[in-house]
């Protein structure tokens, strides 16, 4: 069945089927058996349970597929084996009943998480899972009519699924994930995430299944709908299940009378999940009868989302512009080391300086720049929540990137450039992202507004022709140096007032161009940004941390009425009036400071004491005799691990500065440290504690972070040169893989020392594995360190 | 679920012994507590079952169950959001890292101690024994992956097991308790 659209407008409501778990055990399924081999085992029960449906009604019967993933099938069995079978009983049961209900192959989540939801399941295992249940289906003797994706909760694995089946067939395509009271899954995703990023990939209809009775959805619903003009699904669950029976609470009539609420809310598509059986839809079936569906209107707007958090463009939104290598030392370095981490605080400490989306950009010569762009976007959506807007100039990067990207994200850029627009749109379209257009061309940056505007018009016209939403296409009129083309600079906001008003399209503009060259820039920069806002700029590309930036849009926010009643404005600046004063500091010693946590007084203290020493000075005769004061009193007992760790992070303030003042050139090293924890493990706490006690002594450390392969250890501590490799382990069951680890570094004959530690281990333990040395806490670990690099 | 975390229990986690944090700490911790409380989904299943179920298996289960006639198999969690903010706490600020996660470990116990009472107001004309869960004595860690199954626990409360046998969400708990006549 092609023509999905047709089948839905050929009836007033689609009815779907109930639960089949709950009638596979009616039917005598084993309590612990995998209901998917019932499809081999027990076909007749199968048969039985679609004919049922089939009979009560039921418009589309779903195949019992729902675990039939490779992660979930005992072994011996495959999707290949499983699901056409399946398919068959479907349609047996159908034809028995006399029906001519569709079959659907039910696709559930795979039982693991992706790694920005906690697991460690990457976005191409997820794929490749799904990809081969989709072909399992679709190459068999009897294909399924639809493909339905049921019961999700993490969305970068909706994802996946989704993508595996768009690439893989031209069936019709549903999708429902599963969400709590608050209106979010398990893994955080809103509602409003999964309906702009499920639509974007171009499914056919979407909506909620499993976890809540039909009264829960109605506000759901109410929710969800605000999102997508899509079809919408409701498949729920009979109320919940008795702890002992295990039988659920609602009854058939009330569920039926209850799903009607919903018709009110765009409801399309009625069905039941976990408790319902043919008796439900039955009554569902009656019920319905003689209703009319409510058709959604067409919903407009700009909006983009991560994972876990929508930003709807209403208002003037700051794209941070600080994950970007250009001009910056410190940052081309950490691309060459290969250092996330360091990137990842870069937009940790955007989030917070007041931040809506982020820009994102690592191209740098000599880099992978499409690997170290997916994983830039993995580690920065594991922490921060803020939607991303992917910026390369490389095609391939922006389809890879856009590819693992879990939500809706902005590409940056296209331009008026026929080859671009033909490289790039088709992924944005692929994808269902939004995309900014440059107002530049072959010919350069027109001078004029009108020209640059003609140049708007044409990727308008383009996009529009790939079938992307008139809503996702973002203009950038470009900003000039004012201190080369000052007679240009009100084109650029004139050209940006013209797409505004005449196209009614978005505009993004990078706004601190305008003040290259000047003396005080961010009197230009503030300056030019009111401008840019009040004639219509939606999304300043900016540094969110400057102060005057981030403020010149919070206020135009509460000017224009579209704060209301200034929230964001006092949430962001109250409270935040006591300046800090510098009277004081200058009675403060280093070691007081650092003692205290006082971390800007350190760095002020710091600052100072740079005019006169030299930084290698400081952090031999100041720094490091303070830290071993405070380890002696840890080791004593009479400072705790919160203390210990407050003082590394001010010494860390110490260093910053110590760095700053170096601007670039590295601070001698003490020697290189090669950290993780193994494989397996993902706990970190103890690692970090480490990191930055080593940092703080002056060791390179280079941090592989959580569940760590052997190879990769190995090959880093190769490659750095290291002298001692830190593990952490903390459950029983990774220590194997601490063990494998350390065995493959002495197989490599690698020469280096090994220190071990973790909740879980002891010192006898360390020795049995291969360790060198073992370490109880952070302390100790540096003492180590300390020893292998004094021989 | 909870309104408070026990603040004393956090503070043994963290180390302390027996000693009250300076003023400085204890504020920090006040603050995260707050924070966190408005970040766990605290849920909580639970299944009755015969003793005989061949998930309680091992000497210690057996010693456990010796009297009861019938055994309470429960999984609680904090929910995946308090992951994200112990993981995102790290990349901010060390300190903060360490009191989520010792905040958010007395925050589950204190989960448990609710899910035990629901059980037990569930079950009046029964007594409780102690919880015992996969990974203490006997009782093998390996069963981990089987007894979230058995209680749909993916489904109902968003609760995996990876391939090292952790949870997923990592604050969570699996029990069993068991029920005896009187």
């Amino acid at each position: 069945m092609k023509n999905f659209k047709s089948f839905l407008a050929s009836k007033e409501f689609i009815i779907l089927d109930g639960a089949m778990g709950t009638m596979l055990t009616s039917f005598g399924m084993e309590s612990g058996a995998c209901p998917e081999l019932e499809n081999i085992t027990a076909p007749e029960r199968v048969i039985k349970i679609a004919e049922s449906y089939a009979a009560a009604g039921s418009d589309i019967v779903y195949t019992n597929t729902f675990g039939a993933s490779l992660h979930k099938l005992p072994e011996g069995f495959t999707p290949e084996t499983v699901i056409p079978t399946a398919i068959k009983n479907a349609r047996e049961g159908i034809r028995r009943a006399g029906k001519t209900a569709l079959v659907a192959l039910d696709v559930g989540p795979l039982g693991i998480m992706t790694e920005i939801s906690g697991g460690t399941a990457t976005f191409d295992e997820a794929y490749d899972d799904f990809a081969v249940q989709v072909k399992a289906a679709v190459n068999s003797e009897f294909p399924p009519d639809l493909i339905t994706i049921e019961t999700m909760s993490d969305l970068l694995e909706t994802k996946a699924a989704i993508l595996a089946v768009k690439e893989n067939c031209d069936l019709p395509l549903m999708v429902t994930m599963t969400f709590e009271g608050n209106g979010r899954t398990f893994t955080g995703t809103p509602l409003s995430a999964f309906a702009l990023t499920a639509q974007g990939l171009g499914v056919d209809a979407l909506g909620i299944n499993c976890s809540q009775g039909p009264k829960e959805y109605f506000k759901l619903f109410e929710e969800l709908k605000k999102y997508t003009d899509l079809p919408l699904i409701a498949k729920a669950n009979a109320g919940m299940p008795d702890p002992e029976t295990g039988k659920y609470g609602v009854n058939a009539e009330d569920f039926a009378e209850e799903m009607l609420g919903l018709i009110s809310q765009g409801v399309k598509i009625f069905g039941g999940c976990c408790g319902t059986t043919p008796e439900f839809i039955a009554a569902l079936k009656a019920s319905l009868e003689g209703k009319n569906y409510t058709k959604q209107p067409k919903v407009s707007f700009s909006a983009i989302t991560s994972a876990l958090k929508t930003v709807i463009i209403d208002r003037p939104r700051i794209i941070g512009e600080r994950i970007n290598p250009t001009g910056k030392k410190i940052f081309k370095e950490a691309l060459k080391n290969n250092d996330i981490g360091y990137i990842v605080r870069q937009a940790a400490e955007q989030d917070n300086a007041g931040a809506d989306i982020l820009d994102v950009n690592v191209s740098l010569p000599d880099i992978d720049e499409i690997s170290m762009s997916k994983n830039v976007i993995n580690a920065i959506s594991t922490v921060c929540d803020l939607p991303l807007q992917i910026d390369s100039s490389s095609a391939e990067v922006i389809e890879s990137s856009l590819r693992i990207y879990p939500g809706k994200p902005i590409v940056n850029s296209v331009n008026g450039e026929i080859s671009t627009l033909e490289n790039i749109l088709p992924s944005v379209k692929k994808y269902g992202a939004a995309v900014v257009g440059l107002t530049i061309d072959e010919n350069g940056i027109p001078k004029t507004a009108e020209k640059r505007f003609e140049i708007a018009e044409r990727i308008l016209e383009k996009a529009l022709e790939y079938g992307i939403r008139r809503e996702d296409v973002y203009i950038d009129c470009l900003t000039l140096t004012a201190s080369a083309e000052q007679e240009n600079v009100y084109e650029t906001v004139k050209a940006l007032r013209m797409v505004k008003e005449k196209l009614g399209l978005k505009t993004v503009l990078g706004v601190s161009n305008i003040s290259f060259g000047l003396p005080r820039r961010e009197l230009v920069n503030e300056n030019f940004l009111a401008m840019a806002l009040a004639n219509g700029l939606d999304l300043p590309i900016i540094n969110p941390n400057a102060e005057g930036m981030t403020g010149a849009v919070r206020a135009y926010n509460l000017l224009m009425n579209l704060d209301k009643n200034a929230i964001e404005y006092i949430g962001a600046y109250s409270g935040s009036f006591e300046k800090k004063s510098d009277s004081g500091q200058q009675d403060l010693t280093l070691e007081y400071a650092v003692r205290n946590g006082l971390s800007s007084e350190t760095a002020v203290i710091t600052k100072k004491l740079l005019e006169t020493n030299a930084p290698l000075e400081i952090v031999d005769n100041m720094l490091i005799p303070v830290l071993d004061e405070i380890g002696v009193e840890f080791e004593q007992g009479k400072i705790f691990l919160p203390q210990l760790i407050m003082a590394a992070n001010t010494v860390t303030a110490s260093f910053n500065e110590i760095k700053r003042a170096l601007s670039g050139t590295p601070v001698e090293s003490k020697g290189t440290v090669v950290l993780a924890t193994v494989k397996g493990d993902v706990h970190d706490i103890g690692k970090n504690i480490v990191k930055v006690l080593m940092e703080n002594y002056g060791y390179t450390v280079i941090d592989l972070g959580k569940d760590v392969a052997p190879e990769v250890v190995a090959d880093s501590a190769k490659t750095s040169g290291a002298k001692l490799v830190g593990l952490s382990a903390l459950m029983t069951t990774t220590l194997a893989s601490m063990e494998s680890t350390i065995k493959l570094i002495r197989e490599r004959g690698l020469d280096c020392k090994i220190v071990v530690g973790g909740a879980v281990l002891t010192a006898e333990y360390a020795e049995k594995i291969g360790a060198d040395y073992y370490a109880k806490d952070a302390k100790q670990s540096v003492d180590i360190a300390r020893i292998v690099y004094q021989k | 679920m909870i309104e408070e975390i026990n603040l004393a229990e956090t503070f043994s986690y963290l180390g302390f012994r027996g000693d009250l944090p300076d003023e400085r700490i204890m504020s920090a911790i006040k603050r995260c507590e707050g924070v966190l409380l408005d970040t766990i989904t605290p849920r909580f299943i639970y299944k009755v079952t015969e003793t005989a179920n061949p998930l309680l298996v091992g000497n210690d289960i057996a010693e456990l169950l010796a009297d009861c006639e019938k055994a309470a198999i429960f999984c609680c969690t904090l929910g995946q959001q308090t992951d994200r903010l112990i993981i995102s706490a790290g990349v901010r600020d060390l300190s903060e890292q360490l009191y989520y996660d010792a905040l958010a470990n007395a925050a589950i116990e204190q989960v448990c101690d609710k899910a035990e009472e629901i059980i037990r107001k569930a079950y009046p004309e029964y007594s409780l024994t102690t919880r015992f869960s996969p990974g203490y004595g006997d009782f093998p860690l390996a069963l981990q992956p089987r007894i979230i199954e058995f209680l749909d626990a993916k489904k109902l409360i968003g609760v995996t097991v990876n391939e090292s046998l952790l949870m997923v969400p990592t604050k969570s708990v699996s029990a069993v308790l068991g029920l005896k006549k009187g």
